[in-house]
């Protein structure tokens, strides 16, 4: 049988905890009878212990004062809220722009569209009427002459 | 009654100084000791700490209060540090493959030296190892900071932390045996 080591990422986050339980509990019983997982483990362990040995480090002075002062020295950031307010206040301040922006928009569609729709192209027949041959109200000559002009035309020469 | 870090983080992050400063007087001394032993400078680790602040002061509206705001501020702190070592030249990175094969070497453990030896010689193997190794083990070792918490900092993924974290450590074992050699 294959004896069963953890592998040294496992080894590794056993020293931290960071191991679910059963794999905890199985790696823990091996390091009882692995010699050489055993010794991996001590070594991490001494680390662990040097890194708990080293000086604490300090700054030594207090910087707090220093970051006052310079903050101070900034432009105030407004209190209160997340979203900076002038951000909010420029934004009601643009309606006006942009509600005439709108309406000069929808001016200019209108006049645009009703140049190009078709009632523009193709005007109502009762205008055309202020055109024809026949004034309004007068008598129709004939047949031919109302509906078939171009029939006529060509029988004159 | 002392004030969580989440109420003051928030009270700065809406524009209160005083809260802000508050913050700083609680973490300046980890901010620095983390960016000593990243950049080995105590100068630039002075300079380094005051960036940092500064710079989170101005990102603060944009803190939520789902990051911690201690983890939030070594993110920032860790790249002020990232971007120093890069202008210095100080650190030609080399992306660290998380698939990489992992060859693990157990040689017995080294128990002669001294605590004082023993820190010395692990503040110099920290500088031997890679940016990425030194990084991480700092936040696990010095900082404890949970494996889903360097994740968060550095901006990875848990699984990528866990191997690096295997790997930080076997090479600095590697380096703290190769200097106590050379040293012993």
């Amino acid at each position: 049988m294959t004896k069963w080591c953890p592998n040294p990422d496992d080894l590794s986050a056993y020293l931290d905890g960071e191991l679910p339980a059963d794999l905890r509990a199985r790696t823990a019983a091996h390091l009882k009878t692995c010699a050489a997982c055993a010794a991996r483990h001590a070594e991490f362990q001494a680390l662990r212990a040097d890194f708990a040995a080293l000086p604490d480090e300090r700054l030594g002075f207090d910087l707090s004062q220093v970051v006052r002062g310079r903050i101070d020295a900034l432009p105030a950031r407004p209190r209160g809220r997340h979203t900076p307010r002038w951000h909010v206040a420029n934004w009601r301040g643009l309606l006006p722009i942009g509600a005439a922006a709108v309406a000069s928009l929808s001016l200019g569609l209108a006049l645009g569209t009703s140049l190009i729709a078709p009632a523009a192209i193709a005007p109502a027949t009762g205008l055309l009427e202020v055109f024809a041959p026949v004034a309004p109200g007068g008598l129709c000559s004939g047949l031919g002459s109302c509906w078939r002009p171009t029939a006529i035309t060509r029988q004159i020469p | 009654m002392t004030i969580d870090d989440v109420v003051l983080a928030a009270q700065a992050r809406d524009g209160d100084s005083p809260a802000f400063v508050e913050l700083v007087g609680r973490h300046q001394d980890r901010v620095f000791r983390f960016v000593l032993r990243m950049t080995g400078s105590r100068d630039d680790a002075m300079d380094l700490t005051q960036e940092t602040f500064m710079k989170a002061w101005q990102a603060m509206p944009r803190w939520r209060p789902e990051a911690k705001f201690g983890t939030w501020l070594l993110q920032i702190a860790r790249n002020g540090a990232l971007d120093l070592l890069r202008r210095q030249g100080v650190v030609g990175f080399e992306p660290l493959e998380a698939d990489a094969p992992f060859e693990d070497r157990s040689p017995g453990p080294e128990q002669q030296l001294r605590t004082r030896q023993r820190y010395e010689l692990l503040e110099t193997a920290l500088r031997a190892i890679a940016l990425e190794h030194r990084e991480v083990l700092l936040l696990r070792e010095v900082e404890d900071f949970s494996y889903a918490e360097i994740a968060a900092t550095l901006g990875i993924a848990e699984g990528t932390v866990k191997s690096r974290i295997a790997r930080a450590r076997a090479a600095l074992l590697e380096q703290h045996r190769r200097i106590g050699g050379e040293n012993g």
